[in-house]
């Protein structure tokens, strides 16, 4: 063989190893070049050679070219004797040895093994020597090493390619976990409805939601990025403002909270809204975004300007009703109360016949009836107008009561209406109330329990010490009820849900009157009833 | 006696369909190969077809430049080989090999229903001549069924290199693809070219495919006219190239010693030079002279190789570039071949490139300028 020959022939091998980046290629190229120059059939490459015992060595079968049995052996780790796998490039003329080692259908008798390293071969089989074979052991020595560098060259690579393709893969997984989180969160905020943004430290936006992109008049959330309040289509104005704000939000890191802001739009209308920013920093504490978010309380607002106009429109007509009550009242009982003192007189007269007697009588019953309604009203009208002064002291519970019993006792009997009141006097139960007052609350109640009784009823009086801070005083009479639709209606000023047509007397405020006077002293008025059984009317007032 | 192999000179002769109801008679299994010449190939063909449909008898065949009758060439006929039991065969089309090479090969491989256990077994391919990559082809069917098989055969197409349809079988008459024959219990080819390796080599420094761009890193065409006026004394232009082309072929040279010859057939605008076959990059390349037009020593050799091998018939392949080069002299060795085969008969064609087992290992090869004798049982 010529020198230029062997010369070509290596450039040529040369050339075909270093054009591979991947192993496989490489090997089966190199392979296919040693086939087709050295005129061998069939070519084998050999890696992960190891020796098994002082006779066998162990290798993969990573490449096979030309020998349909050992391409079935491909990739196998095959078990093959020492001597076919010598750690020279060698020339093998032992056929016995070759078939042994492969079996049955290997029939070859020749053989050049080319070593690339420690732990591969190159094995190339055939049924006769070439032409030129005692030279090929020597020419291919440099392309070999050449091939063994790029080979770990390939190997490297394909793990490094490898790891790469798992940590691209990861990444994929990751930026799709990312992306669904981002959307899910998107989509919560696009829901929430409250106008939401977000901006950098130089307030431009890097996003919002759904409903801050439509107020600002664009489709999507997207267009809004890399914008900032300049861009927008507002008021030159407002968007300095803004900016401004932002900018000592983010330095004094103060965040401003539920903030009312008063906006004209173009068109001169004027708009409200409850603002929020907040500076949110990161692990350092440096801010790097600034949080926003507002919403459009225009039509709050002006429903409550209604209802305040509305309150103070209620008030003022109520405090005109109680000045004129006030004043009407007190006209009135001036004039009353000389009807009444001129009636008594004359009540007293001997010389009046029966008849003018009762008639007198009459007189005076309707002039008392008028100026207790008097009073009444000039209590209610006089609570009303926050003009009702109270001594709050410090009482004997016990001894109010059995002063309104006293005092009622008359009228029970009138109707033969027992009073069931038992106290134990060395329990001293006190209270803290104005003392006139509990006691016109308790004549009023036990009064309505006598009238509403049934003829020989019972009205039971009971006192119980409730949550350690409180006394309650009930009064449950035997009359015939409340039904359960009317108690709303109890403490309706001039409401006798139905007696005013009975023979009961009343005026329709001694409840309003006791609950308003009740709740003065810090207590509580509640109704229990039943209709047709009876009825429970419970103070609870502070305990001394 | 009950012939194998029949030429007809006359496409519509009646005695075609005489032979082919006479072979379904004799061999209900079998089946007929057949070579039809360039000139009417598919008036030819489709006739072939009809006849051998009409009884339902299994056909395949090819188109080639002409036919070869013992000691003469034929441009018109048509050459009928029986098969006593029908072949497994696949016609595939290779349109799609670049993209897919292990898809394809495997097209190529599945119909034939390969067994591996058996032994002397030989796959005969016929290849339209204008596959640009016939040798990476034949590297892949390597790949996949090893060396326990032999490997023969041609290439058909136009002498002109015009594609035509040049594949055929009962049902398809097709161009771009192979058609490919499992042969059992058959020896392989014997194969020559009868030329020597020169002592001036260059270096193919850039080739894709059957296309060589450049030649010791110079235009090809370039270096190609430089060496066949420096060692021949021939002015070779681009208007003359294609009348040189067939008398100065490169040879690819292994390091074994065996030459790989290609006819250069094309020039493009780049000074690249297109040839019948692949040329490896970086192959050891030289230019030949061709062979002597009395050298009798390719045949002798070629009769050599064929002695073992004991058949009737002989089908025979002779390049077509090989015959321009020759002339008249080719002739000369088509008597010389029948004058050392005496007792057979000699059927065959022009090929446009020529396909073989190497000697030593019997790695198949794809050869142009060569002699190809395959015997036919």
């Amino acid at each position: 063989m010529q020198r230029e020959q062997i010369l070509q022939a290596l450039y040529d091998m040369a050339l075909v190893t270093s054009g591979e980046v991947h192993t496989k290629p490489l090997i089966l190229k190199t392979l296919q070049r040693l086939l087709f120059h050295t005129a061998y059939p069939c070519g084998l490459f050999l890696s992960h050679i190891k020796e098994i015992n002082s006779h066998q060595v162990s290798a993969h079968l990573e490449q096979v070219i030309g020998n349909a049995i050992l391409m079935q052996q491909h990739h196998d780790l095959i078990t093959l004797p020492k001597e076919l796998l010598v750690k020279q490039s060698s020339l093998l003329d032992d056929a016995t040895l070759i078939t042994n080692a492969f079996g049955k259908g290997v029939n070859y008798c020749t053989g050049l093994n080319l070593v690339v390293s420690e732990q591969e071969q190159f094995l190339l089989l055939g049924l006769r020597a070439p032409n030129t074979a005692n030279i090929f052991t020597h020419i291919f020595e440099p392309v070999l090493k050449n091939f063994d560098k790029i080979l770990k060259l390939t190997r490297e690579n394909e793990r490094y390619t490898q790891r790469l393709e798992e940590e691209n893969k990861l990444r994929k997984e990751l930026e799709e976990s990312l992306r669904a989180s981002h959307n899910f969160l998107q989509n919560i905020l696009d829901h929430v409805p409250t106008r939401i943004y977000w901006k950098d430290t130089n307030s431009t936006y890097l996003g919002c939601n759904k409903l801050f992109s439509q107020d600002a008049g664009y489709t999507s959330s997207s267009e809004i990025i890399g914008k900032t309040d300049y861009d927008l289509p507002i008021n030159k104005i407002y968007a300095e403002q803004y900016i401004k704000e932002d900018r000592s939000i983010t330095q004094s890191m103060q965040a401003k909270i539920h903030e009312e802001e008063r906006y004209l739009t173009a068109e001169g209308q004027e708009e409200w809204y409850d603002t929020s920013k907040i500076p949110l920093a990161d692990h350092t504490g440096e801010i790097i975004t600034l949080l926003g978010f507002y919403e459009n309380i225009t039509l709050r607002k002006q429903v409550n300007k209604k209802i305040i106009e509305a309150k103070d429109e209620a008030e003022r007509t109520n405090h005109a009703k109680s000045l004129f009550l006030s004043s009407m009242s007190h006209e009135l009982r001036t004039p009353l109360n000389a009807i009444l003192g001129f009636s008594q007189l004359l009540e007293t007269e001997d010389d009046l016949s029966s008849g003018n007697k009762e008639d007198v009588q009459e007189i005076i019953k309707a002039g008392k009836h008028l100026l207790e309604l008097i009073n009444g009203i000039l209590d209610l009208s006089a609570i009303e107008a926050g003009k009702i002064d109270l001594t709050i002291e410090k009482f004997p519970l016990n001894d109010v009561i059995t002063e309104c019993l006293a005092l009622l006792k008359p009228l029970a009997s009138q109707h033969n209406i027992h009073f069931n009141y038992k106290t134990n006097n060395d329990l001293v139960i006190e209270i803290k109330a104005d003392r006139f007052r509990f006691k016109q609350v308790l004549l009023n109640l036990l009064s309505n329990a006598i009238k509403y009784n049934k003829e020989n009823g019972d009205i039971n009086i009971s006192t119980l010490l409730y949550n350690h801070a409180n006394w309650r005083v009930s009064i449950q009479d035997t009359g015939i009820g409340i039904p359960a639709e009317k108690i709303s209606e109890l403490f309706n000023s001039f409401d006798r849900i139905g007696a005013e047509k009975s023979a009961i007397e009343g005026t329709g405020i001694g409840l309003v009157i006791t609950k308003q006077l009740i709740e003065l002293m810090q207590g509580v008025l509640i109704v229990e009833s039943e209709y047709g059984v009876g009825s429970t009317f419970t103070v609870q007032i502070p305990k001394a | 006696m009950l012939k194998h192999t029949l030429f007809f000179q006359n496409i519509n002769d009646k005695r075609i369909t005489e032979t082919l109801n006479l072979w379904q008679k004799k061999y209900p299994q079998g089946g007929v190969f057949s070579m039809v010449p360039e000139r009417n190939s598919t008036h030819s063909v489709t006739l072939l077809q009809k006849q051998a449909n009409y009884i339902n008898y299994p056909l395949i065949g090819a188109v080639f430049p002409q036919l070869i009758i013992n000691s003469e060439f034929k441009n018109q006929g048509v050459t009928l080989l029986c098969f006593q039991s029908m072949p497994l065969y696949s016609l595939t089309t290779l349109s799609g090999y670049e993209e897919n090479p292990e898809q394809t090969t495997k097209n190529i491989i599945q119909p034939l229903s390969i067994d591996h256990a058996k032994a002397n077994q030989s796959l005969f391919f016929v290849f339209d001549a204008i596959i640009p990559s016939i040798s990476s082809v034949m590297d892949q069917l390597y790949l996949q069924l090893g060396d326990h098989l032999h490997y023969m055969g041609g290439n058909a197409g136009s002498e002109t290199f015009t594609p035509i349809n040049c594949l055929f079988d009962n049902h398809n008459f097709v161009k771009n693809a192979v058609l490919s024959v499992l042969i059992p219990d058959h020896p392989g080819a014997g194969l020559e070219h009868g030329y020597s390796m020169p002592d001036i080599t260059t270096s193919a420094t850039s080739t894709k495919n059957n296309c060589i761009n450049s030649i010791d890193w110079r235009p090809a065409f370039d270096v190609y006219k430089e060496l066949a006026f420096k060692h021949y004394g021939i002015d070779i232009n681009e208007n003359n190239f294609y009348e040189y082309g067939v008398h100065f072929p490169f040879g690819i040279i292994r390091m074994d010693g065996e030459i790989l010859v290609r006819i250069p057939v094309g020039l493009d605008s780049d000074r690249a030079i297109y040839c019948v076959g692949e040329i490896p990059e970086n192959s050891l390349i030289t230019l030949l002279q061709g062979v002597k037009p009395d050298s009798p020593k390719t045949i002798r050799k070629l009769v050599e190789s064929c002695a073992p091998m004991s058949a009737a018939s002989l089908l025979f392949f002779y390049c077509a570039g090989r015959r321009l080069h020759l002339q008249e002299a080719s002739k000369h060795e088509l008597v010389l071949l029948s004058e050392n085969m005496p007792e057979k008969t000699i059927v065959g064609a022009l090929t446009l490139g020529e396909i073989s087992g190497s000697k030593q290992s019997g790695y198949p090869l794809f050869h142009n300028a060569a002699l190809v004798a395959i015997p036919w049982k």
